[in-house]
């Protein structure tokens, strides 16, 4: 600004320009003349600071600001990197501290987690380590068990471990799902479906890490469905879960190729018995102009799914075009 | 003397802001004729009539952080990358401008 610079003398500081420069990595205390940009600047901090692994820089950048939204979204920044690097003591324990936003983090924590698994599925040692994760995961969850909103950390955080244990493997052997332990056998169900699809088969070429993404599905919960049980899929999407295991590998095979980018049709052809409402579901959400005819279904049900999956596909359609994320 | 202390204490406009003599000061005063504006659009014109641009920017942001349900509009007005950058920081985070339940 030059009434500054007119001066003379020495460079003098503008404190605006400073404060739009403001960075964690360049001004390390946040120090500048704005309070809303030292917050900013100070949840920049701590999320580089989880990046890194640095968690006492992280903890103590949030603890500098205020109580309220903008300290919970620290925590939840905080929280979700390291989730990002697998560390999900402290992953859980910031997202407990992130209020109203404990959820998000959990499930922002559990879908940008990196692998924790290194065995193929078909390997005795896949389970081991999986059941050493659930072992982490419970004593974690221990310490926030009173934060509303988390409570569906502990489905998302081993749907995630199940999905890097499969998808994009190159091997969708049966031997981990079929020492899948209670609880998880949905979730195991899912990630063994999903690669199962992608090869077509048990054995095949492996994904490299960069490619194992997939499309999102959110929860399909038409009126009146509200109790049935559902295991997240991917990026807080939810999927029913069948009655029976084996009608559930019918349920586990839709949600995975919707995941798969599969068309309506092809899903359509994939729901049979027990499974076909949810197939209609996915299908009309992958091709909305399918949803025309359920939506005319002597079948309540039918018609009520189909009517979820447009309304449902039209906000996504919404929020993909008003660029959230 | 009332007449004289009413004077001095009316508020300055965001226009009447750039004459203290502080920076900082004179993005506070900014501030506080913005949030006393209330009115978004009218907030927006009083923006787009102050020197410089970096002053502008810093402006949307603060009132961004500050109630990131308008975050949107402030932000699509911004002029520099450093704003730009801080602003997705707010927009990239939709659910900062979500509510509270029951609030």
């Amino acid at each position: 600004m030059f009434w500054l610079l007119a001066c003379g003398g020495a460079e003098p500081s503008d404190p605006v320009a400073d404060a739009l420069r403001a960075e964690g990595t360049v001004v390390a205390d946040c120090a500048t003349a704005f309070e809303e940009l030292r917050i900013t600047c100070l949840v920049d901090v701590a999320a580089g600071a989880a990046r890194a692994g640095e968690d006492a820089r992280a903890d103590a950048a949030c603890s500098a600001i205020a109580p309220g939204v903008w300290r919970q979204e620290c925590h939840f920044r905080a929280g979700e990197e390291h989730g990002v690097r697998g560390d999900i003591e402290l992953a859980l324990d910031h997202c407990g501290r992130a209020g109203r936003f404990a959820g998000n983090c959990v499930t922002h924590a559990a879908w940008r987690m990196r692998p924790v698994t290194t065995a193929l599925p078909s390997e005795p040692t896949a389970l081991a380590e999986i059941a050493a994760f659930t072992g982490r995961v419970d004593t974690a969850l221990a310490g926030v068990a009173e934060v509303r909103g988390i409570e569906e950390a502990r489905e998302a955080l081993l749907a995630r471990a199940w999905f890097h244990l499969y998808y994009g493997s190159g091997s969708a052997d049966r031997a981990a799902l079929d020492g899948a332990v209670g609880d998880q056998q949905a979730a195991a169900r899912t990630a063994w479906a999903m690669e199962a699809l992608r090869l077509d088969g048990s054995v095949g070429e492996p994904l490299d890490p960069r490619e194992r993404v997939g499309r999102y599905a959110p929860a399909l919960i038409p009126p009146g469905t509200e109790a049935a049980e559902r295991v997240p899929t991917f990026g807080g999407g939810q999927r029913l879960v069948g009655p029976t295991p084996l009608e559930d590998e019918a349920f586990a095979a839709v949600a995975a190729a919707y995941f798969l980018g599969w068309d309506g049709e092809r899903i359509l052809e994939l729901g049979q018995g027990s499974s076909k409402l949810s197939a209609i579901g996915y299908a009309v959400l992958a091709s909305p102009e399918l949803g025309a005819a359920f939506e005319s279904d002597d079948d309540p049900a039918v018609r009520a799914m189909a009517r979820e999956a447009r309304v449902v596909r039209a906000d996504m359609d919404l929020r993909r075009r008003s660029g959230d994320r | 003397m009332i007449w004289w202390w009413l004077a001095c204490a009316r508020s300055p406009g965001i226009e009447g802001c750039a004459e203290l003599r502080d920076p900082t000061e004179v993005e506070d005063c900014r501030l506080e004729e913005a949030l006393a504006l209330g009115d978004a659009e009218a907030v927006r014109v009083a923006i787009a009539s102050i020197e410089p641009a970096l002053s502008r920017d810093l402006l949307r942001l603060r009132l961004a952080v500050r109630d990131p349900a308008q975050a949107r509009s402030f932000c699509e007005e911004v002029e520099g990358d450093e704003a730009r950058r801080k602003c997705e920081q707010v927009l990239g985070r939709p659910h900062l401008s979500v509510p509270p339940e029951g609030g």
